[in-house]
């Protein structure tokens, strides 16, 4: 997994945080596929029948490969989905699951390699040519990851469309009244500076003195992703570790534990599992996160 | 005496199973086999990096007169065969091993290099790692060999970087096995890359511009894309002051502009598509290269008063 000690160029960095950060726009692929069957029926419809070289040559086209492959794949995952979204627990919110999990499959998908170019396939109704002509198509030792390729990025392209509302398409019925509502309980962020004093106390047992500012702090920072309201939501969490200085919390802690932990960088879901103290404080985190959002 | 007693606790804390009165003699073979079996143990404990780095650093504090008091006392072989065992175990965790005939008496290098070679050209080496009975330490000595080319492709070639740095990001050294299989597997992908640029007749940097306009690794060097890196690379040159550095910011940013400009004409005449991704390599790539900030300490007006 990609995480803050990998060494990656600054580059690379904007390139996957970009990713990250479009994901909503670049993996939404109904356009895509509706351009690849066109564009492949026309061209088959060039194609001279009494002559099925052309044909063959026409398969073997990186081009073509891509549509083909990219069409064939379109509903693989679909049963992940469902499995996903079915049995959820209780307590569990699937939207927050399914996105938890869309930036695990980005996180793979960027550590393809030529995979970084899909940023670019949105720029023009052509473009995906130029992605598709520069696949390692016909590379010995190749077949693998272009299969596992077409998978992930048709995987993304499917939890898209059910994050996006649009599940209704896939027979996939989510309530989204469920999530709506942890939107909203955000927007509006009743959360006082006292609630955040419970929530630490809550999870005090789970956590070093010293971190404890900072585990919070970070947490709501990282969830501010699935905010509708954006720009208020990060002035708020500003405001937030501001007060936390002068109350509460002792000047430095924040950043002291920053350094000393990369793991509160990350979102929730994404915390090392190992350790069985940060699974514990995840859970009671969200538990209270929970109890005090009034989710 | 109180400094003595926490070695001697210490010492029998990090290596428990150590029988320090009847260590075998430096020529031995058993004395070898035993420093790289206790190494492969440390290397396998879950913190057992930890815990070796402290006991070394616990060691490199205490004072000179003690330690030599501490391992007469024990036996007049327990000195060197601690020296080894410490710069075998702190070369694998840091990330640099100066001597392979401390893994093997076969891996000795030629008396005229400074540097082994630490690539997977290197077969016996190769060899040595896929057949070891000692599998920590050979992960690790992996390890020294991946940072070894990713500190070397930090230097030169970014797209490089990110291609060692994605594919390895998900193994670790606790799982020796995968860790071998997989990381030498990217290394080799690397260097045949590296290689098929050399035979084409390309230097360092003709590579690393090559790849930066493709975006990533591996590929075959299209032809357009060498033109083009080879043009871009002859624009640099002509630019470039007479020590191939930029000292301050404006003079800097005019060569910058100067070379992207060029940069676009260039695509457009071979029908290259340029994206943000390659730019941005370019653009850091370059100033990493050829731009160094002055500080206050460097300046001549400084060293004088001084």
């Amino acid at each position: 997994m990609i995480n803050a000690n990998t060494p990656l160029t600054p580059a690379m960095q904007q390139q996957v945080e970009m990713l990250h950060r479009d994901a909503d726009k670049l993996f939404a692929l109904d356009w895509l596929y509706k351009e690849l069957c066109a564009w492949h029926q026309k061209q088959i419809a060039k194609l001279d029948p009494a002559q099925p070289e052309e044909f063959c040559q026409f398969m073997n086209q990186p081009t073509c490969q891509f549509a083909t492959q990219l069409l064939k794949n379109k509903r693989e995952s679909l049963a992940d989905i469902r499995i996903l979204v079915d049995y959820c627990f209780v307590d569990e919110v699937p939207l927050q699951q399914l996105y938890d999990l869309r930036e695990k499959l980005i996180d793979q998908l960027c550590g393809m390699g030529f995979t970084l170019s899909w940023y670019n396939v949105r720029r023009y109704n052509d473009s995906w040519m130029r992605f598709a002509n520069r696949m390692p198509f016909n590379h010995a030792g190749s077949e693998e990851i272009i299969n596992r390729f077409f998978k992930l990025i048709c995987h993304i392209a499917l939890i898209t469309d059910v994050y996006d509302h649009r599940g209704g398409q896939y027979g996939i019925d989510i309530d989204y009244s469920d999530f709506d509502q942890v939107e909203r309980t955000e927007g509006s962020r009743e959360l006082t500076n006292e609630k955040l004093v419970d929530i630490v106390n809550e999870c005090a047992i789970y956590m070093t003195q010293q971190s404890m500012w900072a585990v919070v702090y970070h947490v709501l920072l990282r969830r501010k992703l699935i905010v509708a309201n954006k720009s208020g939501f990060e002035k708020r969490v500003g405001d937030l570790h501001f007060d936390a200085h002068v109350k509460d919390c002792p000047q430095g802690t924040i950043g002291k534990a920053e350094s000393s932990s990369p793991y509160l960088m990350n979102r929730l879901s994404t915390w090392p599992q190992d350790g069985g103290r940060n699974v514990k404080l995840r859970d009671a985190l969200l538990k209270s996160l929970k109890k005090h959002l009034n989710v | 005496m109180a400094t003595e007693f926490k070695l001697c606790a210490l010492l029998k804390q990090v290596f428990p199973d150590v029988d320090f009165e009847n260590l075998p003699d430096i020529e031995d073979q058993a004395f070898k086999e035993l420093t790289l079996k206790e190494a492969d143990r440390i290397l396998g404990l879950p913190d057992g990096e930890d815990i070796f780095m402290a006991f070394a650093e616990e060691l490199s504090n205490s004072n000179e007169s003690d330690f030599v008091k501490q391992f007469s006392s024990l036996n007049s072989k327990a000195f060197p065969w601690l020296t080894c065992e410490i710069v075998l175990l702190v070369g694998l965790i840091r990330h640099f091993m100066p001597r392979l005939e401390l893994l093997d008496e076969g891996l000795k290098d030629d008396q005229d290099s400074v540097y082994p070679d630490l690539t997977v050209n290197n077969t016996a080496l190769m060899e040595w790692l896929h057949k070891t009975p000692y599998r920590h330490v050979s992960a690790y000595m992996v390890r020294v060999m991946y940072y070894e080319m990713l500190h070397w492709s930090m230097e030169y070639n970014p797209p490089m970087q990110d291609y060692l740095a994605m594919q390895c990001s998900d193994v670790e050294p606790s799982d020796p096995e995968l860790y071998i299989s997989k990381v030498l597997d990217v290394l080799k992908v690397a260097d045949d890359h590296f290689d098929r640029g050399l035979k084409l007749g390309l230097n360092e940097d003709l590579m690393a511009l090559t790849d930066m306009l493709w975006e990533f690794i591996p590929h075959d060097y299209p032809d357009e894309y060498v033109q083009m890196a080879c043009e871009m690379y002859k624009i640099i040159q002509q630019q470039l002051p007479r020590d191939n550095k930029f000292n301050d910011q404006d003079s800097y940013d005019l060569f910058e502009h100067a070379v992207m400009d060029k940069c676009f004409s260039l695509a457009a005449e071979r029908e290259i598509e340029l994206s943000n991704f390659s730019l941005n390599y370019i653009h850091f790539w370059l100033e990493n290269k050829y731009f160094v900030e002055e500080t206050d300490e460097d300046s001549p007006s400084n060293t004088l008063q001084s």
